[in-house]
């Protein structure tokens, strides 16, 4: 999905709109005054608020929403993989971590993939594999999961907390500028939601510093930027295959890694069994005869991160559906971001050209309270009665958690930073869609109609 | 199903005619006197002398494991439809019910589970732990990781388990935990380890990854200890191919150790919790268990004891006849107090002296009459690189002579563990011991 929205409020995409699609209508709402419109058929302008006790817009079958918005959508096919294991017909249930290994290689055009229990054991082995001196620093956005986070704790490593761009929740490689110290080693720039962050932004960056390039694309399966796949960016990446990721085998992950040496030091922390494993003279599973890590056949280093086979059949299931799986999903927030972000006060994360964006999760969307003229919260609140699946977006910025104002968890105190603006402003900014994971035109022309209906008479809502 | 205790026991119960005849080591005069069934038997040569195979029987899944059906698939299927984590928290509390013990918690393997109890013990770093080297690696590597450093205690070389006597010997100032292993379904002497570890002010762990519904005395294994792990991998005797499970006894063990495995869970600890404020990022990682494994532990659980009342039957159906043969020993303690499960290969033991012939030939002889049976020999933990390199550890630990360990290693003989009724197989592999052992003065 290409976009040109250097800045999704400027007028660009709005002029796009103007020109491509029959905007009568948007283009009254737009002028923010619903008297204009009273005399043509605009949707909803004559009708009440649901919220005001009018009827809801949103009228699609509550049946056929809940399908539209099941995650993850599994079939018949994934339960025929699923009885296949357990049948007894094969032999070795492990086999099929090897398969997915080589097709997540073959997928991402990397040349060493490595199989975990969840993501956040993949962070914890790629961390491992960095083998930096204790107190190093690395840096990671403060707007992620815990788990890019907490696992540097086990090897003596200390996290700097960056602000995100709030204009993309991503990685805002600026304040990570103004972060730099000479304790930093590493940058883990997050793919949030689906977003790329911009690596050549990230990479210019850290060459600058000489800093290794870690990506957490647990919500980029399949997302690329110049063509190049997320997670192959940088010397490692890690993905989770969580049920409500992209890419879900209900819990499961994968390291990606751009040298053997890498791979091989990921490996020998949670799988015993891949240090005796021989690898294959061109392929890039089990540890090679000559490895040094050959020697920890038998004890690993501390841990057993071996993915569930169940969980492997689900994932190499769900990933010959991946594409077509992200093109419907994103092809329906095409049809609602392309109207809804006309109405003022309404935008979209800032995609880049050269991006493939996915989404993960839901469909953020940022909300302008003075452009709009009402409160984020009014205004979520008539589009839950109009029938629309959103909410309020919030999510947690983990510099502000108790383990990291407590040095006794760390190698020494992290500075952690008192605010940060970026991640405020997405969370007291943005709202969460949700993301239609079927085709359903009908009720992609509901919701654009509901959130037009909402627009229309928010003065009344004011 | 109690185990039939030693040789003697056998001898007073069972009828051992035959078993007296061959262990007097006199084929010829056992021919003479023997029934018709088993006569041929022995007049027949070896097989590996080019005699005829004894045991015909094709083996097929005679060993099949994990045993699942319909209701397996079905409870896992029922994940797929509705995705979602439910299913750990039924199976944490079936999984209370049957051990009774005040504090539980799923994970995703049993290495995972033991890693929160290193963490929930919260020692000092430099505090050691005494474990057997006989062992698989997650019971000693994972406490490196929080500057926790092994003591390898020997095993007896016919339990397979903790020795206490060596224990008592090895005991350090730094000495802080003691963890015996309940090797392959045989509960160790855990009332006596108890009170030494009592005695000495030590915490008691068990690793009770292969030992799910013995008991020692009537009480489970996994409950004598403040904690137990778990483990539900595929080959275990509650196979959930992986996932695994851990037994607190304090409060304090649980909620530390849950929170070194889930960030989610703090916020349903009591108010007072020192742990709750840990909600969102925990202290660790992520170790959940795949609620599909949730969903097959649980409904493997509802039939653990009949399976291994089932296997048990048949590992004795085949032991108690194999125990007159000289020189033949099987994994046990003799003790009338124990209620062991089998798991992964049924041990027996062969000292050459006795039975007149080594190892490697009786395991030759045994093969080539169709017996599956390997000499067993189990990585020692204590051998390998990782323990002789300091770097890994907060200080070296201690390399010691096992002559015990040694002697397993040197002496044992795996038996499939047969997961079905097989009597035929049985008969057969017994008429194939007794050839061997009739012949057993042509192997010398
Ligand atoms: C950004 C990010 N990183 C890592 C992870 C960890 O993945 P998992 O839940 O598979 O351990 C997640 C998953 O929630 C995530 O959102
Ligand atoms: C004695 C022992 N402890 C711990 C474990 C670890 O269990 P898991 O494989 O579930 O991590 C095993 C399993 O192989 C084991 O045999």
């Amino acid at each position: 999905m290409k976009r040109n929205d250097e800045n999704p409020a400027s007028a660009s995409p709005r002029r796009d709109f103007l020109k491509t699609t029959g905007a009568a209508a948007a283009g009254l709402y737009l002028a923010g005054a619903g008297s204009s419109a009273a005399g043509q058929k605009t949707p909803g302008k004559s009708e009440t608020l649901a919220v005001a006790g009018g009827s809801p817009t949103v009228t699609y079958p509550k049946e056929k929403q809940r399908a539209v918005f099941r995650w993850p959508q599994y079939g018949q096919s994934e339960k025929e993989v699923v009885r296949a294991v357990l049948d007894g017909s094969q032999r070795n249930f492990y086999n099929a971590l090897a398969r997915l290994e080589a097709q997540w290689r073959e997928y991402n055009e990397v040349p060493f993939a490595k199989s975990h229990m969840n993501g956040s054991s993949a962070l914890l082995s790629m961390y491992f594999a960095l083998d930096l001196p204790p107190g190093s620093e690395v840096m990671v956005p403060s707007y992620t999961f815990f788990s890019t986070v907490t696992s540097l704790r086990f090897f003596g490593l200390v996290p700097v907390f960056i602000d995100i761009n709030p204009r993309t929740a991503t990685l805002d490689v600026e304040d990570a500028r103004k972060k730099m110290n000479p304790k930093v080693r590493a940058i883990v720039p997050m793919h949030s939601w689906g977003l790329p962050c911009e690596m050549d932004h990230v990479c210019d960056f850290a060459k600058e510093h000489d800093l290794i390039v870690l990506e957490d694309a647990a919500h980029a399966h399949g997302a690329s930027m110049q063509g190049k796949k997320m997670g192959t960016w940088g010397r490692m990446g890690i993905f989770s295959y969580q049920a409500t990721k992209p890419l879900p085998g209900i819990e499961g992950g994968m390291g990606t890694y751009q040298n053997r040496e890498d791979y091989e030091r990921a490996t020998v922390l949670g799988h015993y069994e891949a240090v005796s494993g021989n690898a294959p003279a061109s392929g890039n599973s089990g540890i090679a005869p000559d490895s040094p890590y050959r020697k920890y056949e038998g004890t690993g280093l501390g841990m057993k991160l071996r993915m569930h086979p169940l969980a492997a059949a689900l994932i190499l299931k769900q990933l010959e559906k991946l594409d077509e799986q992200n093109r419907i999903i994103n092809s329906q927030v095409r049809k609602i971001n392309d109207r809804i972000c006309q109405l003022p006060g309404l935008s979209e994360p800032v995609c880049r050209e050269d991006q493939e964006r996915v989404y993960y999760s839901g469909n953020l969307i940022f909300f302008d309270e003075a452009k709009a003229g009402i409160s984020r919260a009014t205004a979520v609140r008539a589009l839950q009665a109009e029938g629309v699946g959103l909410s309020v977006w919030e999510y947690p910025e983990n510099h502000k958690y108790a383990l990291y104002s407590e040095p006794k968890w760390w190698h020494h105190p992290i500075d952690v930073p008192k605010v940060l603006p970026g991640c405020e402003e997405v969370n007291s900014r943005a709202i969460n869609l949700a993301l239609f994971r079927q085709e359903a035109p009908e009720m992609v022309d509901q919701y654009i109609a509901a959130f037009e209906k909402v627009w229309a008479h928010r003065k009344e809502l004011a | 199903m109690r185990q039939s205790d030693s040789r003697r026991n056998f001898l007073k119960t069972a009828g051992a005619t035959a078993a007296g005849l061959y262990a007097a080591g006199a084929g010829a005069k056992a021919t003479a006197q023997n029934t018709k069934a088993s006569a041929p038997v022995i007049k027949e040569s070896l097989a590996i002398n080019g005699g005829p195979k004894t045991v015909t029987v094709p083996f097929g899944d005679a060993a099949q494991w994990p045993l699942y059906g319909p209701e397996e698939e079905k409870a896992v299927l029922e994940v797929v439809r509705r995705p979602g984590y439910d299913p750990n928290f039924r199976l944490e509390r079936d999984w209370q019910e049957y051990y009774k013990v005040p504090y539980v918690r799923a994970y995703c393997n049993g290495t995972g589970a033991l890693n929160t109890m290193f963490f929930a013990l919260n020692l000092p770093p430099g505090s050691e732990i005494m474990v057997p080297s006989y062992t698989f690696f997650a019971t000693i590597v994972p406490m490196r990781l929080f500057g926790l450093v092994p003591v390898f205690v020997d095993i007896n070389p016919r339990t397979l388990c903790f020795d206490l006597e060596d224990a008592k010997r090895r005991l350090t100032k730094n000495t802080k935990a003691i963890m015996p292993v309940h090797w392959i379904g045989l509960p160790a002497d855990i009332d006596q380890i108890a009170d030494w570890a009592e005695e000495k002010g030590l915490i008691l762990l068990e690793d009770a990854c292969h030992v799910h519904g013995a008991r020692l005395k009537g009480k489970l294994m996994g409950t004598w200890g403040e904690m137990a792990a778990f483990s539900f991998q595929a080959t275990k005797p509650l196979p959930a191919i992986e996932g695994g499970m851990a037994n607190y006894k304090q409060r304090e063990h649980f909620e530390r150790g849950s929170t070194f495995g889930h960030y989610d869970l703090p916020v349903k600890f009591p108010a007072d919790s020192k742990y709750r404020k840990y909600y969102g990022c925990g202290l660790g990682t992520k170790l959940r268990m795949h609620p599909m494994a949730a969903a097959l532990a649980r409904v493997q659980l509802s039939g653990l004891d009949k399976r291994n009342e089932m296997i048990t039957k048949q590992i004795r159906g085949l032991n108690d006849r194999l125990a007159h043969l000289p020189g033949l020993y099987e994994q046990g303690n003799g003790r009338t107090d124990v209620d062991r499960i089998y798991y992964a290969w049924n041990m027996l033991f062969i000292d050459p002296k006795e039975a007149g012939m080594s190892r490697e030939k009786c395991v030759e002889a045994l093969r080539a009459e169709g017996v599956n049976a390997t000499a067993h020999s189990y990585t020692l933990q204590h051998k390998l690189a990782l323990y002789r390199e300091p770097e890994w550890w907060h200080h070296p630990p201690v390399i010691p002579e096992l002559p015990g360990s040694d002697k397993a290693n040197a002496t044992g003989i795996s038996l499939p563990c047969f997961s079905k009724e097989v009597p035929e197989l049985i008969d057969q592999y017994v008429k194939a011991f007794e050839k061997v052992w009739a012949h057993r003065d042509q192997l010398v």
